[in-house]
C-alpha cells in the first residue's frame, strides 16, 4: 500500500475537519476525493504532505508515519495544488531544475528536463520564459513536469484542474492517467466529477470530514456519479 | 544537511535578488552613498591632515623662531601640540569631530583639547555624521532587511513555500541557504567597497601594517553585525504573520537598535556616571590650585613642602647654604608646577574616569543593541573614540610637563646671578624634543571594546538560534 489513513482525525480548535478518516491508495490507483468545500479534503492531503499534525490517527506513505519520517515520506511523493506557485521571476525549466535539484531527483541533464516539460506539454517557446509570463494552465504543466521528474511513487493533488479551460483540464487528465498507467498512486481532490469519473480508479465522498461513500470508478456511469455525489449533499 | 542544496538554494536566491528590479535600485542607491561617504571622508581627512601639518609646522617654527627670553617666560608662552589625524577616520570619524584636536601647552596650567573639527568646518556640522560606517552601520542593515524579509514570508504567501517543503528539502537547509545568499550579496557589495577603501586608505598614507590590521577586524567586525541583522531579518521573516507585518517589524526593529537605544543608552549613561560641567570642572581646580585637593593645605604651604623636598634631593637641605637666587627660583617653579600637575591630574583623571564610565555604560547597552555594540567598536578599531583621543591628551600632558620642566631646569641652573634676567635663546629652544604620538596598538583597542565585542558575538549567536529556531517551526499554510 503506497498511501493508508486509519482513524485520522483532525481539529481546529472546537471545529473538526477531519472524523476518523479511512482511505488507502496503491500503486496503479487513482482515488478521486469528491466532496464540497470544507468537507476535508485538503486537510487530508496537508496531513499526507506532513504540512499540518494530525489530531489523532495514523497517516502512512509507504507504511511510514509521516508525522515521524516526515522527509522520507516526502521522497516518495510529488504535490501539484489548485494553483502550482513557482518563482515568477525564474524561468519554467530553471524551477523544474531548482525544485528536482531539491527533490534529488536531478542529475543535471538539461536536455532531460527540457523533454520532461516537452511531455507536460508545455510549448517549447515558454520554457526559457519567466514563469511570470505563464498561464495558470502552464504552471499547472510545470508542476506535472515536476511530477514526471521526481518519478514519485504518489502524486498528491488538490483540486489540480480547477480554473483550467477544458483543453488544458483534458491534457492534464491524460498525463494523470498516463502516470497511472505507469504504476504511480494519485490521490486527487477534486469537484471535477466528469474527469474523476475519467481518470479515476476509486472514488471517495466526503462529507463534513469522513467518506461517506466509496466505490470503483468503472462501476458507476457519469450519469450515476452526479446522481450519487448529489444525493449525499442534500441528505 | 547537504551543502550542495545549501548552494543551489543560494544560487536561486541570489538568481531572484537579481533579477528583482527594486532590489537593483536599492543597491545601486546604497553603493552611491557609500561612495559618497568615501570621498567625502578622504575630502575631510586630508583636509584635517594638511590643516594639522600646517600648523604643527607654525607652531614648531614660532617655538623656535621665538627669540631670547627667559625660560619660564617661554613657558607662559608656551606651544601646541596637535593630534595626528587617522587615515581610518576617512571611514569611521567616530567620535573625533566632536573633540579637540589640539593642545595649548604652557606652564601652571593643563588645557583641555581645543578646536574639534565640528567647532572649525561648518562641512562637518553641515553633514552631520554622513560617513562610511554611517552607511555600514544604518543604511546596510536596511538594505539587508529589504532583501530578506521575505525570505520566508513572501514563500508561504505565494505558494512556494508548499511547493518546496513538499520536495522533502528540510529547513535547516533552506534556512542555510537562504542566509548564503543575503551574505553573498553583501558579500559581493562590499569586497569592492572594501578595495576601494584600502586603496584610498593607501593612498592617504595609512599603508601600514596597523591600519591593515584594524582594516582586517574591522571587516570581520561588521561580517559579525550584518550576519547578525541577517539572522534576525530571517527569523523575523518566518515569525511573522505576512511580508507587511515582517517588514514593519523588521523596520520597528531597526529604529530601536539604530535610533532609540544609542540615545536611551547616552541618556542612562549620563544619569549612571553624571559628568559635571566645564565651569563645574574650572572653579574644581581653582579650588585645588589654592587649597590643595584635601581642601586644607594653602598654595604656599604646598608648594614651600614641595620646595624642600626637591632641595632634599639637589643635596641643599642644610641650612645656611648660599644658593644662587635664579637656582631657588627655577626650584620653586618646579615645586609650584608639581603642585599644579597634581591638582591638575587629579581632576582630569577624576574627569576621564567618569567619561569611561559613561562609555562602559553605553556598551553594556551593546547587549541590547548589536548597532550600539557595532558603533563603539568601529570607532574604536578607527581610532576615534574617546579611549584613542584620552591617550593623546595623556601624552600632550606628559610631554608638556616635560617641556615645563626642562625649561624651569634650564633656569634653575644657567640663570645665575642674572635670575629673571636670564635670557636663553634658539639653543635651548631646539633642545625641545618633538612631540611625538603612536596611536594605542589594536591589541589595546580590542581590549577597551571587549564589552562590545562579546555583545556583538553573543548577537551573533542569538540571531542564528532565532533564526534556526523559527525556520523549524514555520507555518506552512
Amino acid at each position: 500500500m503506497i498511501l493508508e489513513a486509519a482513524g485520522l482525525i483532525k481539529h481546529y480548535g472546537d471545529h473538526v475537519a477531519l472524523r476518523g478518516l479511512d482511505l488507502q491508495v496503491d500503486a496503479g490507483e487513482v482515488f478521486c476525493l469528491l466532496g464540497a468545500n470544507g468537507a476535508g479534503k485538503t486537510t487530508t492531503i496537508q496531513l499526507f504532505l506532513g504540512f499540518i499534525e494530525p489530531t489523532a490517527g495514523s497517516a502512512k506513505i509507504k507504511g511510514l508515519e509521516v508525522r515521524d519520517h516526515g522527509l522520507q515520506t516526502k521522497r516518495a511523493l510529488a504535490y501539484i495544488p489548485e494553483n502550482v506557485m513557482l518563482y515568477p521571476n525564474l524561468t519554467g525549466l530553471e524551477n523544474l531544475d531548482y525544485f528536482t535539484t531539491l527533490a534529488g531527483c536531478n542529475d543535471g541533464d538539461e536536455q532531460g528536463l527540457r523533454a520532461i516539460l516537452d511531455r507536460a506539454g508545455l510549448p517549447p517557446d515558454f520554457v526559457e520564459r519567466p514563469v511570470g509570463t505563464y498561464s495558470k494552465g502552464m504552471r499547472q504543466k510545470v508542476g506535472i513536469a515536476m511530477a514526471i521528474a521526481r518519478k514519485a511513487e504518489l502524486l498528491l493533488l488538490d483540486e489540480p484542474t480547477s480554473g483550467l479551460d477544458p483543453k488544458a483540464s483534458n491534457e492534464f487528465s491524460n498525463l494523470v492517467a498516463s502516470l497511472r498507467d505507469e504504476g504511480v498512486a494519485v490521490l486527487m481532490a477534486t469537484h471535477d466529477l466528469f474527469r474523476s469519473r475519467e481518470v479515476g480508479t476509486r472514488i471517495g465522498i466526503m462529507k463534513r470530514g469522513q467518506l461517506v461513500d466509496e466505490f470503483a470508478a468503472a462501476d458507476v456511469s457519469h450519469t450515476d456519479l452526479e446522481r450519487i455525489y448529489l444525493q449525499h449533499m442534500h441528505d | 544537511m547537504s551543502r550542495s542544496l545549501v548552494a543551489t538554494i543560494a544560487r536561486k536566491e541570489l538568481r531572484e535578488i537579481v533579477r528583482d528590479g527594486r532590489l537593483r535600485v536599492l543597491v545601486v542607491l546604497v553603493v552611491i552613498l557609500g561612495a559618497a561617504a568615501l570621498a567625502f571622508g578622504v575630502q575631510q581627512t586630508l583636509r584635517a591632515q594638511h590643516a594639522r601639518e600646517h600648523a604643527q609646522e607654525r607652531a614648531t617654527d614660532q617655538w623656535q623662531t621665538q627669540g631670547d627670553k627667559n625660560p619660564h617666560v617661554a613657558a607662559h608662552y608656551g606651544t601646541h601640540v596637535f593630534a595626528p589625524t587617522s587615515t581610518a577616520t576617512a571611514i569611521d570619524p567616530g567620535v573625533s569631530a566632536f573633540l579637540g584636536q589640539s593642545v595649548k601647552v604652557e606652564a601652571h596650567r593643563r588645557n583641555l583639547a581645543s578646536h574639534s573639527r565640528a567647532q572649525d568646518g561648518a562641512g562637518v556640522q553641515g553633514l552631520g555624521a554622513f560617513s562610511v560606517a554611517s552607511v555600514l552601520l544604518l543604511l546596510v542593515p536596511l538594505l539587508i532587511i529589504a532583501i530578506g524579509y521575505g525570505a520566508w514570508s513572501r514563500e508561504r504567501e505565494r505558494g512556494t513555500l508548499r511547493q518546496l517543503l513538499s520536495t522533502g528539502v528540510d529547513r535547516k537547509t533552506l534556512l542555510w541557504g537562504k542566509g548564503a545568499a543575503l551574505l553573498v550579496v553583501l558579500f559581493a557589495l562590499l569586497t569592492p567597497a572594501a578595495a576601494a577603501i584600502i586603496g584610498v586608505l593607501w593612498w592617504l598614507g595609512g599603508g601600514d601594517g596597523d591600519t591593515m590590521l584594524r582594516l582586517a577586524s574591522l571587516g570581520i567586525g561588521y561580517g559579525v553585525y550584518f550576519a547578525t541583522i541577517a539572522g534576525l531579518t530571517l527569523y523575523v521573516s518566518a515569525a511573522a504573520r505576512s511580508s507587511r507585518a515582517a517588514l514593519v517589524a523588521l523596520v520597528a526593529v531597526w529604529g530601536v537598535f539604530c535610533l532609540a537605544m544609542p540615545r536611551v543608552a547616552s541618556e542612562a549613561a549620563a544619569v549612571i556616571a553624571p559628568l559635571p560641567s566645564r565651569a563645574e570642572v574650572g572653579r574644581a581646580v581653582h579650588s585645588s590650585l589654592a587649597n590643595g585637593l584635601d581642601g586644607k593645605t594653602r598654595r604656599e604651604k604646598g608648594i614651600e613642602a614641595i620646595t624642600v623636598e626637591l632641595m632634599k634631593k639637589e643635596g641643599l637641605s642644610g641650612t645656611g647654604m648660599l644658593v644662587a637666587g635664579s637656582f631657588m627660583a627655577g626650584l620653586e617653579l618646579q615645586a609650584e608646577a608639581q603642585w599644579e600637575d597634581r591638582v591638575y591630574d587629579h581632576h582630569i583623571r577624576a574627569l576621564d574616569a567618569k567619561i569611561a564610565a559613561q562609555e562602559r555604560a553605553v556598551a553594556w547597552f551593546g547587549v541590547l543593541s548589536p548597532y550600539v555594540a557595532m558603533r563603539a567598536l568601529s570607532a574604536g578599531l578607527c581610532g576615534t573614540d574617546y579611549h584613542h583621543h584620552s591617550r593623546f591628551t595623556e601624552a600632550a600632558e606628559a610631554w608638556r610637563k616635560g617641556l615645563v620642566g626642562q625649561l624651569n631646569e634650564a633656569f634653575a641652573k644657567k640663570g645665575g646671578a642674572k635670575g629673571w634676567d636670564y635670557k636663553a635663546g634658539p639653543d635651548l629652544w631646539q633642545k625641545v624634543p618633538p612631540f611625538s604620538y603612536s596611536a594605542p596598538a589594536i591589541a589595546q583597542a580590542a581590549a577597551t571594546h571587549l564589552v562590545s565585542i562579546v555583545a556583538l558575538l553573543l548577537w551573533l549567536v542569538v540571531a542564528i538560534g532565532l533564526a534556526l529556531a523559527s525556520a523549524r517551526r514555520v507555518r506552512v499554510v
